[in-house]
C-alpha cells in the first residue's frame, strides 16, 4: 500500500499571513471578554504610580534632570506602563494557555507553528502596550504636561518596546516550570530594571557602574526615547536607542520561539 | 454491524452510508455496482469488492455519481478474481483502474478490508518516541486506510496519545517514517495538519467564548475563506447538533456539548482525516452514546477516522480496524470481528468455582490446547466453540475483544 498523494498545490510556508491572523483573532475575540479588567490594571496602575511620584515626590522636587517633575514623571512612566502591560500579561497569559487552558495544543493541532504562534502573540500583546503605554502621558497632560507633535511618535515607541518585552515575558514563561518561578524572575530582573530605567529619578543620581549597566536597559532606552520625542529633543543618540530596542526585540522573539518549542513540541 | 450478504455466505459488511450503498445492491441477492465519487483525491480510482458487490471509489475533481442501482456482476463470487466488471466504466462514466495495487478483494467481516485499499491517510513505519528513559511510542507500524476507521485500543499509558500527537508534529518520533495524507512528518506536518481535524482528549476550548466565537476562532486557523466561514460553522454545529447554543459561552454548557465541540471544531474545514483522542473518556453512558452517534455519522460520510480509546466496546462498535496497543507496540490488528474469531474463537466459557476449581480447570484446558484468562472469581477458557475434547460445566458466552486484549497483553482494561 502506499500513502495518499499529497495535494502539493497546498504547500505552506513559514510565517503565513493567515497563520498569524488567525492567532490574532483568537486573541482580539478573547480580548472582547476582558478587556475592562485589562484595561483597568494597564491604566491604573501606571497612574496611581505617576499621582504618587508626581505629587507625593514631586511636591518635595520641583525639577529633576532640568524638566519639571511631573513632566519627568508624566514621560518616564510610559515605558514602565508598557512593561507592565507586556511582560506581565505574556508572562501570566502563555504560561496559563499552555498549562491550563492547553490553548496551545489546539492552536498548534492546526496550520500554525511556534514561530507563527509566539509571533502573532507578541504583535498582540505589544499592540496592546502600545495603546496603554501612552494612558499615564494622556493623564499627565491636566498635570501640567504640555502636549507637542512628538507624543505621535510615543504609541510606536512602546509598541517596539512593548514586543520586546512580551517576547520577554513568553521565553520566561517558556523557561519556567512552574508559575511560582516568576517570583524569581520578577524580584531579580524586573525590578531592578525598573529601577534603573530613570523613570522616577535621573540615573545620574548612580553609581558610574550602574550608569553604564543602565545603557543596556531597554526600559531605560524606552525612557529616554519618549522624553526625546515629547520634549522635541532629538539626536542621534536616539538611533542608538531605537537600535537597542530593536535587537532587545529581536534577541528576545528567537528565545521566546526556542522556549516554547522547547515547551510545546515533545 | 448488519449483514446485508443475505445467504450468499460472504459474511457481513460495514455499517453507515456502506452499509446503505451496498444495501442498494446487495439486498435481494442482486448484486451491482456501487460508486461513491465524492471526494477529490486527486490520485484516480479505487475499487472496492464487498461481498459481492463492487464499490467504486476516487476521483474526478468536483463530480459525485452514483451508479448503485446498475446491475452489473451476474455472480459475486467472481469478484475474488479482482476483475472489475466490464461496463463499470460506462456505469460510473469515469476511467477505471482494477490493476496492481487497485484490486478489489472480497473481505468477509467489514465488507471491505484496509488490503483492499490502496491509499493510506496515515502511514507509521516502526515509529520510536522516548522521554527520557521511557519509551512511550516503541516501533509502532500504522496503516489508516481512506475512508476507514481506525481504532487505536489500549490502556492508559499505551502510547496512544503520543501517537496521536505525533501525527500532528506536536511530538517529534526519534525513529522512523511518518506520513499523513502523504506528507512527510514532521517536515510537512503544517501541510497535513491543513487537512486534519484533531478533537484532544483534554478540552482546550476557549471557555469565556461562546460556541460560534470559538468556531469562528478556529474557522481562521483553519483557513476556511471569509465568504464560507458561517456556512462551515452552521454544519458544524448542525453535524454536533449544537444548533440551539451557538450563542451559549462555553463554560455553561455540559461536558458532552463541549466534547461534541470539540469535534464540531476539528470538523470545522472538511478535513480528510479526524484524530479523536479518547472522544468519550470520562462521560456517561448516555453521553457516550451521541458522540458514537456522531461518530458513525462521520464515518457513514466517508471521512477517515483514527480514534484512540480505552473502552473495548467503543473500539468494537465504530472501528473498521482495531490497533491493539500494548507498552507503545501493536500487538495485534485487524477487524474486531477477525481479531476476535482468531485470537479467542467464537466462543468463551467462563467457570465459576474456588481457587483449587480454577486451577484445575487451566490445567484441563491447557491438556486440551486452549487457552485461559482468569477474570475476578472466574477462568475464562478460549476458543471453546470446536469442542476440542474439553468437557466442563459453565456459562458460554461470545468471545469479545476484551478477551483477545488481556490474551495478547496480559494487561486488564476498560
Amino acid at each position: 500500500m502506499s500513502a495518499v498523494t499529497a495535494p502539493r498545490r497546498t504547500r505552506l510556508h513559514r510565517f503565513e499571513r493567515s497563520a498569524l491572523t488567525g492567532v490574532l483573532v483568537r486573541e482580539v475575540v478573547n480580548f472582547s471578554s476582558y478587556w475592562r479588567s485589562a484595561t483597568f490594571s494597564s491604566t491604573v496602575e501606571p497612574t496611581i504610580y505617576l499621582l504618587a511620584f508626581g505629587f507625593g515626590f514631586g511636591s518635595l522636587v520641583s525639577r529633576v534632570g532640568g524638566y519639571d517633575y511631573v513632566d519627568f514623571v508624566g514621560t518616564g512612566i510610559v515605558a514602565t506602563a508598557v512593561l507592565f502591560s507586556s511582560a506581565f500579561p505574556a508572562m501570566f497569559g502563555t504560561f496559563v494557555k499552555y498549562q491550563f487552558q492547553r490553548t496551545y495544543d489546539a492552536i498548534l493541532a492546526a496550520p500554525v507553528d511556534t514561530e507563527e504562534l509566539v509571533t502573532a502573540e507578541a504583535l498582540w500583546i505589544a499592540s496592546r502596550a502600545g495603546v496603554y503605554g501612552c494612558v499615564p502621558m494622556l493623564v499627565a497632560i491636566p498635570f501640567g504636561l504640555d502636549p507637542s507633535w512628538g507624543m505621535l511618535v510615543v504609541p510606536f515607541i512602546a509598541w517596539i518596546s512593548g514586543y520586546g518585552w512580551a517576547c520577554f515575558g513568553i521565553a520566561v514563561a517558556g523557561f519556567a516550570k512552574s508559575i511560582e518561578n516568576f517570583s524569581y524572575i520578577v524580584s531579580a530582573v524586573l525590578t531592578p530594571l525598573f529601577l534603573v530605567a530613570g523613570t522616577f529619578f535621573p540615573i545620574s543620581t548612580l553609581p558610574d557602574w550602574a550608569q553604564v549597566l543602565a545603557n543596556f536597559n531597554p526600559l531605560y532606552q524606552s525612557v529616554q526615547l519618549v522624553r526625546s520625542a515629547v520634549f522635541g529633543l532629538w539626536g542621534w543618540d536616539d538611533l542608538a536607542r531605537l537600535g537597542v530596542l530593536l535587537v532587545f526585540g529581536l534577541l528576545m522573539w528567537r528565545i521566546a520561539i526556542h522556549a516554547m518549542e522547547r515547551k510545546l513540541i515533545d | 454491524m448488519e449483514d446485508v450478504r443475505g445467504d450468499h455466505g460472504l459474511g457481513r459488511v460495514g455499517r453507515g452510508a456502506q452499509v446503505d450503498e451496498l444495501q442498494r445492491g446487495a439486498v435481494g441477492g442482486d448484486p451491482a455496482v456501487g460508486a461513491d465519487l465524492d471526494r477529490d483525491l486527486g490520485v484516480g480510482v479505487q475499487v472496492f469488492a464487498a461481498g459481492g458487490l463492487v464499490r467504486v471509489a476516487g476521483f474526478e475533481a468536483g463530480r459525485r455519481r452514483d451508479v448503485a442501482d446498475r446491475n452489473l456482476v451476474a455472480d459475486p463470487l467472481a469478484l475474488a478474481d479482482a476483475e472489475l466488471p466490464a461496463d463499470a466504466s460506462a456505469a460510473t462514466g469515469l476511467e477505471l483502474c482494477a490493476e496492481g495495487a487497485h484490486e478489489p478483494r472480497i473481505d468477509n467481516a467489514h465488507g471491505w478490508h484496509a488490503d483492499s485499499v490502496t491509499e493510506l491517510a496515515v502511514r507509521i513505519r516502526g515509529a520510536v518516541k522516548r522521554y527520557g528513559p521511557i519509551t512511550a511510542v516503541a516501533g509502532l507500524d500504522l496503516d489508516v486506510p481512506m475512508g476507514t476507521c481506525v481504532g487505536l485500543l489500549g490502556p492508559n499509558g499505551a502510547g496512544k496519545s503520543t501517537t496521536m500527537r505525533l501525527l500532528t508534529a506536536q511530538a517529534i518520533a526519534d525513529e522512523g517514517e511518518l506520513e499523513v495524507l502523504g506528507y512527510t512528518l514532521p517536515e510537512e506536518s503544517k501541510q497535513a495538519r491543513a487537512l486534519c481535524g484533531v478533537a484532544p482528549q483534554l478540552d482546550n476550548l476557549d471557555v469565556t467564548l461562546t460556541v460560534y466565537q470559538n468556531l469562528l476562532v478556529f474557522s481562521h486557523l483553519y483557513r476556511v475563506p471569509r465568504a464560507e466561514r458561517n456556512d462551515a460553522i452552521e454544519r458544524a454545529v448542525t453535524m454536533a447538533k449544537l444548533g440551539d447554543r451557538v450563542d451559549s459561552r462555553v463554560d455553561k454548557l455540559s461536558g458532552g456539548m463541549r466534547r461534541r465541540l470539540l469535534i464540531a471544531r476539528a470538523l470545522l474545514h472538511g478535513p480528510r482525516l479526524v484524530l479523536l483522542d479518547e472522544p468519550t473518556v470520562g462521560l456517561d453512558p448516555q453521553v457516550r452514546q451521541e458522540l458514537w452517534a456522531l461518530i458513525d455519522a462521520l464515518r457513514s460520510q466517508g471521512t477517515t477516522i483514527l480514534m484512540s480509546t480505552h473502552y473495548i466496546e467503543e473500539a468494537q462498535r465504530l472501528a473498521d480496524t482495531v490497533l491493539i496497543m500494548s507498552h507503545g507496540q501493536a500487538v495485534a490488528s485487524g477487524p474486531p470481528s477477525e481479531l476476535v474469531t482468531e485470537h479467542a474463537g467464537q466462543e468463551v466459557l467462563e467457570v465459576y468455582g474456588p481457587p483449587n476449581r480454577l486451577a484445575e480447570v487451566e490445567t484441563e484446558a491447557g491438556a486440551a490446547g486452549l487457552r485461559t484468562r482468569r477474570t475476578g472469581t472466574s477462568v475464562s477458557v478460549l476458543g471453546v466453540d470446536g469442542g476440542n475434547g474439553f468437557d466442563v460445566d459453565g456459562e458460554r458466552r461470545p468471545a469479545n475483544l476484551e478477551d483477545v486484549f488481556v490474551l495478547l497483553t496480559g494487561e486488564e482494561i476498560a
